[in-house]
């Protein structure tokens, strides 16, 4: 019984439960930090580890908490996690915790978060919520990186900062490839998601809606 | 008896209310205290290495946070720093405490400011490191500038809060922007005119020399400039050996500390015969003046 279920619970979200484009959850964030790589890989690194954590928090104080104020005590252990890893990080890691101070708000109001914990981890015992934490982080962090490649490399014309299309461009800038302005703004980001939304749910017609 | 209590009341929900927010608070306190020195170690590395940045072409390697210590250390850093006045006297003070936003006032040097001045000596040579601070477009934004001895600039770092990443954040992330202050002159002829941040093909704020803003940062790269021009202006005294040198001379001469140099260029509409110096300098009608020569 308990092995039918972990399965189902890890990879679940990464593809045909995915927080992104099926319980279209945090989106913002996907627009917000896709324009490049590297701040869509930390950030996918840094929710995961959030919610993994988080999950087994609220799922272990699951049976104290009481009704009616149970958004504001997730939303406090949420934020008390961010802000005491960003200060440990100040501390120890102090480029890191530099790269990762535009974040913290970010984190703190995702969607994702607050979904999980609510319909996740206020229901089930600490493992399987770490499971599932794990497992929507990662499925998150996967729709971010594929947007992100799509919109730094022909947004930019590099990956990673390396330029990869860029190098194309020769002095005069006339012959070669010319960065697409378009990927680089929000909407892209948008269309991008619609588009593997689109191929998702053509390739699984159960998630299409009745 | 929690276990007997109801879960859903109001006095059990005010009481795990109360203990969650007193553990919350106790907890992220905890950790700001325990942690608050070696936080400061790395704030105030991280000032050594921005500092040391604006030298950086001079010192011949990169400043990196992991050689910023040696570095300050190898340069006795330490030894060669002091406050100063806004009239350009050495004073007493603690010089690396010194936070640059207390500075200011309205966007000013206040007139009883302490500066902080570093000297790094390369090569024989001193450079005078000077600290800016300022409002960027969305938050705060900061640096170092470095002069020799002729006041042409050797290096400079900038740093901001929350400028718009891959734009404003240039200002910080682009070396190139930084590296294109090296070699301006922030005296023209005498007078101080800073180095200006204007569109590429545009001529500097305040006479003397420019570099280019950053195409699509027009905004941070204003700020950038009238930063450093602020800032510096508390420093001209002490960099001219005490002279009063405004690039806009707005002051009447009794109004200057020291020698007014700008003196000559001031504009004003009517001439005292105190103030004209030559007749071709006064503006409009001067009858004292016709008499003067």
């Amino acid at each position: 019984m308990a092995n039918e279920k972990k399965p189902g619970v890890f990879t679940g979200p990464l593809w045909t439960n995915n927080p992104v484009v099926v319980q279209v959850l945090g989106i913002c964030s996907a627009l917000a930090v896709t324009t490049q790589m590297k701040p869509a890989l930390v950030m996918g690194i840094s929710l995961t580890c959030v919610l993994a954590f988080a999950n087994v928090i609220i799922s272990l104080l699951r049976n104290t908490i009481p009704n009616r104020i149970r958004i504001i005590v997730q939303l406090v252990v949420v934020a008390a996690l961010v802000i005491i890893v960003n200060q440990i990080l100040k501390a120890y890691v102090y480029d890191v915790s530099k790269a990762l101070s535009v974040y913290v708000g970010l984190i703190i109001t995702n969607c994702i978060l607050m979904g999980r914990l609510e319909a996740f981890a206020l229901g089930n015992k600490p493992f399987p919520a770490l499971l599932d934490g794990l497992g929507n982080g990662i499925g998150y962090a996967l729709i971010l990186l594929i947007t992100a490649t799509l919109r730094e490399l022909f947004g930019s014309g590099t990956l990673f900062g390396y330029d990869v299309l860029a190098r194309f461009v020769n002095e005069s800038g006339y012959d070669g490839y010319q960065n697409c302005g378009f990927f680089v703004m929000p909407a892209a980001a948008l269309i991008i998601i619609g588009c593997i939304i689109w191929y998702q749910r053509a390739k699984n017609p159960d998630l299409q809606d009745k | 008896m929690h276990k007997t209590m109801n879960r859903n009341s109001n006095v059990y929900t005010v009481i795990y209310a109360t203990v969650l927010t007193v553990l919350v608070a106790i907890l992220l306190s905890a950790a700001a205290l325990g942690l608050k020195d070696k936080q400061k170690a790395n704030t105030d590395n991280e000032k050594k290495q921005q500092i040391l940045m604006s030298v950086a072409s001079k010192i011949g390697k990169d400043v990196t946070f992991n050689n910023a210590a040696d570095l300050w250390k190898e340069l006795k850093m330490d030894e060669n720093m002091f406050c100063i006045n806004t009239k350009g006297e050495k004073v007493d003070g603690q010089t690396f405490e010194i936070a640059s936003k207390s500075l200011f006032a309205g966007g000013k040097i206040k007139s009883d400011a302490t500066l902080p001045v570093y000297v790094a000596n390369i090569d024989g040579t001193p450079y005078t490191i000077m600290s800016m601070y300022g409002a960027g477009l969305w938050g705060p934004i900061w640096g170092y500038l470095a002069v020799d001895p002729k006041g042409k600039v050797a290096g400079v770092s900038f740093d901001h809060d929350s400028e718009t990443a891959g734009l404003g954040a240039k200002i910080k992330d682009d070396p190139a922007f930084a590296a294109a202050f090296i070699g301006k002159n922030i005296f023209t002829d005498g007078k101080f005119t800073s180095v200006s941040v204007t569109k590429q093909g545009k001529p500097a704020n305040y006479g003397g020399d420019k570099v280019d803003a950053i195409t699509g940062a027009t905004k941070t790269s204003d700020y950038v400039g009238e930063m450093i021009y602020e800032s510096l202006l508390g420093y001209v005294p002490f960099l001219q050996g005490g002279k009063c040198a405004e690039a806009k001379c707005e002051q009447k001469h009794e109004n200057c500390t020291g020698e007014c140099a700008g003196m000559e260029n001031c504009k004003k509409d009517s001439c005292d015969m105190d103030d004209c110096k030559k007749k071709a300098d006064c503006k409009g009608e001067c009858d004292a003046c016709k008499k003067a020569e």
